[in-house]
């Protein structure tokens, strides 16, 4: 009966050691490419998409490395994607493609678009692009890092007539969605003073940038500003906060939607408003006794 | 034996988490095909007024039109107020009565609405543009405490009406203490919609479940001898049953059963920080931004440094981003 215990011993230990071994928890990457070939010089699009595998998750970054020769990044664009808020937006940086997103409440899918990548190459070419420092992490409340598989991203350029020279530009006709302008002031952050935060997305194009613009409304010191490309958060330059603070968000079709935030300091451009004409009938009077004293000395000095 | 328990396994928790959705009805009533944002006819034209088979954003057929021989009299028509199709979403079910339900738009507050009498409440949000989006929704019940936020990433098409009903918020759950004696009576409680049944599941060696009802106001309450429980920590959850609908647990709650001469652990469990780093009560964008300030910087306020691994990395957005309200 126990001659073959130490063997089953064995072989139950290696089955449960492998199975414990076994990711509990996995997710994996996969691309939407080109169906036919590509041709040299074509733009041709890719989506990257994360497959959950059942769990749900709240944060992933990583970086994508381009060759140094041969193919050429066109454009990226994160409209659409299920990432809510980036600290780092896709963008190539040094050779890679690195990003950094999360979204709140979770995501669990099948099919969820991280972000879609627009390449064309000069050259026949056939790569595997790697990915490095791939994070997801559950939606726990801890931050659990899940195994993920990301196979290479593989691309392939043929020395081909090119057919089709339509641009894969996105045609996007809607604005980025509507936002609000948060101000806020932490001792966190720029030693307490006051900032804004914004946020919004285009589900199409996505965003390319935001600008923003301080209107000065105190009396006599009026002013449009300049516009200013920022991101959030932004540190208000009228730290007094009689202006009004525009946001301009511009999707990459060149779409673009304001935000307001209205002045908070009321009572500064209220007391300014008050003062306004006193003061400029004071100085008024002032200038006139000004030039009256000096016209009555020069003529005495004439005299004499 | 060993690979029938985890197919077994497999299947109880595929069968929970299918239960955990029990009664949430999606349904989509697209928009006009000459506000959908498809190419219905084939004819490498989409919509009004691209497609010149279309009258209006509110034509239901991209096709042309086929117009009859003529047979005498007609004539007539003319112009009106062209109506753009809404492309909308309609969130319904049961949360906490009278109080208010929140809901979030890709991690921004969009709507909060208070709950019937019932519990019932109804979200509509419209003029969306067409993709992607997450949205969630969560409550807040009578003493304060935060429902789980439960989040639908759905595709929204354009100029359709999408509804997602049948959902059942997660009922609330407190503990009356954190420390108890084997001699204490614990306490748990919570709200849920009027009427529900509720199963708390508190954790310890083994699972122990107790079941109570909600009264009309939705509150449930629930007391057991501390002596029930060997010394030690345990947690406990619960979820509704509302008819034929069933809820996702609660949060979980954490409590301590000390032994006979024990004394009360001088050092608390690890307890995460929330990320509520401006203290307003909330979880938004403004901690998300004071987060990403710091993000990778050398030194960072240990006020910020959410799982005190003294940085801030992807680590601390995904603790901020559960414990997100909007």
């Amino acid at each position: 009966m126990f001659k073959y215990f130490y063997l089953k011993l064995f072989l139950t230990s290696v089955f449960v050691f492998v199975l414990v071994s076994l990711p509990a928890e996995a997710a994996s990457l996969f691309y939407n490419l080109p169906t036919g070939a590509v041709s040299l010089n074509q733009e041709f699009r890719v989506d990257i998409f994360l497959n959950t595998e059942g769990e749900t998750v709240n944060a992933v970054a990583g970086s994508l490395v381009l060759p140094e020769n041969g193919v050429k990044l066109e454009a990226i664009s994160e409209g659409n994607s299920f990432l809510s808020f980036w600290m780092t937006k896709p963008e190539l940086k040094e050779g890679e493609i690195s990003f950094a997103g999360i979204v709140p409440g979770g995501f669990s899918g099948d099919q969820g678009l991280l972000f879609s990548l627009f390449f064309s190459a000069p050259q026949e070419l056939a790569v595997g692009l790697t990915w490095r420092e791939l994070q997801v992490l559950a939606h726990d409340g801890r931050g659990t890092a899940l195994t993920v598989a990301a196979p290479p991203l593989s691309l392939r350029v043929q020395d081909l007539p090119l057919v089709d020279e339509t641009s894969l530009s996105v045609v996007d006709g809607d604005l980025p969605e509507a936002f609000s302008v948060h101000l806020s002031r932490n001792p966190l952050i720029f030693d307490n003073r006051w900032f804004i935060v914004f946020a919004t997305q285009d589900k199409i194009a996505g965003i390319d940038y935001y600008e923003v613009r301080e209107e000065q409304l105190l009396r006599g010191q009026e002013g449009l500003g300049e516009w200013q490309r920022v991101e959030s958060p932004y540190l208000l330059k009228d730290q007094n906060l009689s202006s009004r603070v525009v946001v301009r968000a511009v999707d990459r079709a060149g779409n673009e939607r304001l935000a307001y935030l209205e002045p908070m300091n009321q009572e500064a451009i209220r007391q300014a408003d008050y003062w306004f004409w006193p003061l400029r009938f004071g100085a008024l009077i002032f200038f006139i006794l000004v030039a009256l004293i000096l016209f009555i000395c020069f003529r005495r000095i004439l005299r004499k | 034996m060993l690979l029938f328990l985890t197919l077994l396994a497999l299947i109880i928790w595929q069968e929970a988490r299918a239960a955990a959705y029990a009664g949430l009805k999606i349904s989509v009533i697209p928009g006009p095909q000459c506000y959908d944002g498809q190419d219905n006819d084939g004819d490498s034209k989409i919509d009004y007024p691209q497609d010149p088979d279309c009258d209006s954003a509110s034509d239901n057929s991209e096709a042309p039109i086929i117009v009859p021989p003529p047979n005498g009299g007609g004539g007539g028509g003319g112009g009106g107020i062209e109506i753009i199709p809404s492309t909308n979403v309609i969130f319904s079910g049961y949360a906490y009565p009278y109080n208010q339900v929140t809901l979030l738009k890709d991690g921004q507050v969009a709507l909060v609405s208070a709950a019937g009498g019932d519990a019932h409440f109804t979200l509509s949000l419209s003029g969306l543009s067409a993709g992607n989006y997450n949205f969630s929704i969560f409550s807040t019940d009578i003493h304060g405490l935060k429902s789980d936020t439960l989040t639908f990433s759905i595709y929204v098409a354009k100029g359709a009406s999408t509804n997602i009903s049948g959902i059942l918020l997660s009922p609330t759950l407190a503990v009356s203490s954190n420390m108890f004696q084997l001699e204490d009576n614990i306490t748990l409680f919570g709200q849920s919609a009027p009427n529900s049944q509720i199963t708390i599941s508190v954790h310890s060696s083994q699972e122990h479940l107790f079941q109570v009802n909600t009264d009309n106001t939705g509150v449930y309450s629930y007391d057991f001898q501390a002596s029930l429980l060997e010394a030690g920590d345990h947690n406990a959850k619960s979820k509704t049953r509302l008819a034929q609908q069933l809820s996702t647990f609660s949060r979980v709650v954490n409590f301590w059963v000390l032994a006979p001469e024990e004394e009360a652990p001088l050092e608390p469990e690890e307890i995460l920080a929330e990320g509520d780093l401006n203290k307003d009560g909330r979880i938004n964008l403004i901690d998300f931004s004071i987060l990403a300030y710091w993000y990778k910087q050398v030194s960072p306020p240990p006020a910020v440094d959410l799982n005190g691994d003294k940085t801030v990395n992807l680590i601390d957005f995904s603790i901020l981003a559960y414990y997100w309200t909007g």
